[in-house]
């Protein structure tokens, strides 16, 4: 399950789309339906280290 | 993988426009769907001296509605599909720019969440306390 947040700017014409969680490119896929929905999307950006919380495995080790 | 991506909004649906002014401040009020009439053929909009103006729009908020000595207020889908304002120069001082504006977000709120509807897809709509400009949010959660 993967997560879809969108934050509304008040000048009326900006929405910012920002998702996580997802596996692979279900990221894009499965809420490209707001962009559909909504008007014209700037190109995407990705991150898959965006909303990681816990530092990865191997740098724990280290400590 | 999580990405992150910027929308441009246009008004286009509707349905969204309608819902989107049940959300907005009238002169003499709450806007409720009562106070709006929508037509397949766009009709002429009414001045304020009950005359019949060439303006013609598809979604009308009558004057009586609008605000004393108003003039209608219209949204007419023009060619590229896209609702455009009709709003006369005395009602401007009030339906003004900021006015527009915070309609266009109402109507990318609504919208999206009229999307979320459609597929079935539950969403929280709140306000982080933690941002200053108090900018609407939607959160949803994707099988």
């Amino acid at each position: 399950m993967g997560q879809v947040i969108m934050v509304f700017d008040w000048d009326g014409e900006t929405v910012h789309k920002e998702t996580k969680g997802f596996t692979g490119k279900k990221c894009v896929t499965k809420t490209k339906f707001l962009e559909d929905a909504l008007g014209t999307a700037s190109d995407p950006k990705f991150n898959s280290d965006a909303f990681r919380e816990e530092p990865k495995e191997e740098y724990k080790n280290l400590n | 993988m999580s990405h992150y991506l910027n929308i441009k909004t246009k008004i286009t649906n509707g349905q969204g426009l309608l819902r989107a002014l049940c959300r907005m401040q009238l002169r003499t009020g709450q806007c409720t769907m009562q106070k709006i009439e929508t037509h397949e053929e766009a009709k002429n909009l009414i001045g304020y001296q009950n005359d019949v103006r060439n303006d013609k729009a598809n979604v009308i908020i009558r004057r009586r509605h609008v605000g004393n000595a108003s003039n209608d207020i219209g949204f007419v889908k023009v060619k590229n599909g896209t609702f455009e304002s009709i709003i006369s120069e005395y009602d401007s001082t009030y339906y003004n720019t900021e006015w527009q504006a915070k309609l266009n977000t109402f109507y990318g709120i609504e919208t999206a969440k009229m999307a979320f509807e459609a597929k079935k897809i539950p969403y929280k709509e709140f306000i982080d306390p933690n941002d200053k400009e108090k900018r609407v949010r939607l959160l949803a959660e994707i099988n």
